[in-house]
C-alpha cells in the first residue's frame, strides 16, 4: 500500500494549500483527509452538543435501577403545568385505572431499558417520569412534550380510546425522550421519520419484553390497545406496513416513500421503512428481539456519528457498522442487518 | 364584519396516529362566536412568516386553517400548544366534522 506522506494530522488550510501544490495521486489523499477530517469535527461538534443536554455523570446515581414516577391528574384541563399529584414512585394502585396504567407502563418502559440496555431512565442519569393523565377533554392523541413530561389524553372513543393503556404506546413517547437525549433526530423528513420508528421499534420491543414474546411470537403492532372502532386493528404494523387499518398509508421499501407537507414531511408514514427494516432484522435472527437486533439499533442510536439530520441510508449504514463491530464482519448479526436494509430497498453502504 | 361566503377549509396533521383529518365549512354553518373568529383572523394581522412552517414536536398535532371569502385568502399554520385561544373553539368543531384523509 502506497503511504501518502501528505495524509497526516495536519489543519484544514495547510492540507487545502497542500493540495494547490501536490501530484494527482498525492492530491487524492489530501482532498480525502480534508473530507474525513471534516466527518470527524462534525461528529465531535454533535457529540458535544449532546453532551451538553446532560453534566457528566461522575458517579451513577445511587437509585439506579429504579424509577422515579409521578403521575399526574390533568382534570381533562389542557393546561401543560402537572395538575393534581395523584401517585407517586413506591405509592400503591389507586381508584383511578388510568393512573395506575401510567403508572405500570412507565414501569415497564424503564424497565427494559435498565435490564436490557443499563440505562438509568430517560436521559440516563434516573430523570423523574412524569405522566400527566387525562389531559384536554376526548383528547385523541398521546405525545412527550420534550421538557420531561407525558401527555395522555382520554381519546374520542372513536379513533382512539384511553392511551395509558397502551404499553407500546408509552414506551414510544418515552423513547422520544430517549432519542432527544441522544441522537437528537431531528423531527422532519427521514430523520423524523427515524426518530419516529426508533420509538416504534423500542415500544413494540417494550411490550414484547413486558409479555415474554419472542419475535416471531410478537404481534409487531403499534397502538392495538388503543384503537377505537375507525382505526381498529391497530395505528401500524412494523410486519405488513400499510396493512393495519383502512387509512394506513406507510410504505414497506423506498419505492413507497411519501412526499408530503403533511406531518412534518410524512414522520409518522415513511417510518414504516425502517420499522419493517427492524422487523426483518429481528425474525430473521429469530428469539428476543430485544437482544441482538435492539443493541444494534440502540448502539446506532448512541453513535456519536448519527447525526441530527441523518438519513435512513446513514442510519442503516451505521447499523451495519455496528452489527459488525459488535458481532463480527461475517455474523449471523450482520447479515441479518444486511437482509433488513434489502428488504426495504434501502442502500447500505 | 361580514362572514358571509367565508370558506374554511381545516387539516389537522401529526399526533402519535399520524392521520391526517380534513373538513370544509361555510362560516355561516357554524356557530355565530366561531364564525366571526373566523372572519376576524382572515381580516386581521397576517401571519409571520416564520409561522408558516413552524417546527414540529414528537406526535402533536399540527393544524392548518385556510380562510377564503372571494377576494382574500389566508393560511394559518400552528404547531401543538400555538393555537391561539380565540381560535381553540373554531377548531374544536371543524375537527369534530373532520374525517381522515390521505396526507397532501
Amino acid at each position: 500500500m502506497t503511504r501518502h506522506s501528505l495524509a497526516c494530522i495536519l489543519p484544514p488550510d495547510l492540507l487545502i494549500s497542500l493540495a494547490h501544490d501536490a501530484d494527482p495521486a498525492s492530491r487524492a489523499a489530501v482532498l480525502q483527509t480534508l473530507q474525513l477530517d471534516h466527518s470527524f469535527r462534525l461528529a465531535r461538534a454533535e457529540a458535544a452538543a449532546r453532551q451538553s443536554l446532560r453534566p457528566p455523570a461522575t458517579v451513577a446515581r445511587a437509585a439506579a435501577g429504579t424509577p422515579n414516577r409521578s403521575i399526574f391528574d390533568q382534570g381533562h384541563s389542557t393546561s401543560t403545568t402537572p395538575g393534581t399529584l395523584v401517585r407517586g414512585e413506591g405509592q400503591p394502585p389507586v381508584a383511578d385505572v388510568s393512573i395506575n396504567q401510567a403508572y405500570d407502563n412507565f414501569g415497564y418502559t424503564y424497565t427494559l431499558y435498565w435490564d436490557v440496555f443499563h440505562r438509568d431512565s430517560i436521559d440516563d442519569q434516573g430523570m423523574p417520569i412524569q405522566g400527566l393523565v387525562h389531559f384536554g377533554t376526548d383528547y385523541d392523541n398521546a405525545f412527550w412534550d420534550g421538557e420531561g413530561h407525558m401527555f395522555f389524553g382520554d381519546g374520542d372513543g372513536q379513533m382512539l380510546t384511553d392511551t395509558t393503556k397502551g404499553i407500546d404506546v408509552v414506551g414510544h413517547e418515552l423513547t422520544h425522550g430517549v432519542t432527544q437525549h441522544e441522537a437528537n433526530l431531528t423531527y422532519s423528513g427521514q430523520s423524523g421519520a427515524l426518530n419516529e420508528s426508533m420509538s416504534d421499534v423500542f415500544g413494540s420491543l417494550v411490550k414484547q419484553h413486558h409479555l415474554g414474546q419472542t419475535a416471531d411470537q410478537a404481534d409487531w403492532l403499534i397502538g392495538a390497545d388503543i384503537v377505537g372502532p375507525q382505526l381498529a386493528p391497530a395505528l401500524r404494523s412494523m410486519k405488513e406496513p400499510g396493512k393495519a387499518n383502512r387509512f394506513d398509508n406507510q410504505p414497506a421499501d423506498m419505492d413507497g416513500y411519501v412526499h408530503t407537507t403533511s406531518d412534518n414531511g410524512g414522520v409518522h408514514i415513511n417510518s414504516g421503512i425502517p420499522n419493517h427494516a427492524f422487523y426483518v432484522v429481528a425474525t430473521t435472527l429469530g428469539g428476543n428481539a430485544w437482544d441482538a437486533p435492539g443493541q444494534i439499533w440502540y448502539d446506532t442510536l448512541a453513535d456519536p456519528r448519527l447525526s441530527a439530520n441523518s438519513t435512513f441510508t446513514k442510519f442503516a449504514s451505521l447499523t451495519l457498522r455496528q452489527a459488525r463491530s459488535r458481532y463480527g464482519a461475517g455474523s449471523n448479526e450482520a447479515n441479518a442487518v444486511q437482509a433488513g436494509w434489502d428488504a426495504v430497498k434501502v442502500r447500505v453502504r | 364584519m361580514t362572514t358571509e361566503g367565508l370558506r374554511i377549509k381545516y387539516r389537522r396533521s401529526g399526533g402519535f396516529a399520524g392521520i391526517d383529518l380534513v373538513a370544509e365549512a361555510l362560516a355561516d354553518e357554524l356557530p355565530g362566536e366561531q364564525a366571526d373568529a373566523a372572519a376576524q383572523l382572515l381580516s386581521g394581522p397576517a401571519p409571520p412568516a416564520s409561522a408558516q412552517n413552524p417546527p414540529g414536536m414528537a406526535d402533536q398535532f399540527s393544524y392548518q386553517l385556510h380562510l377564503d371569502d372571494g377576494e382574500r385568502q389566508r393560511t394559518f399554520q400552528w404547531a401543538g400548544q400555538e393555537v391561539p385561544d380565540e381560535a381553540r373553539p373554531l377548531l374544536a368543531t371543524l375537527n369534530r366534522r373532520a374525517a381522515p384523509a390521505r396526507p397532501e
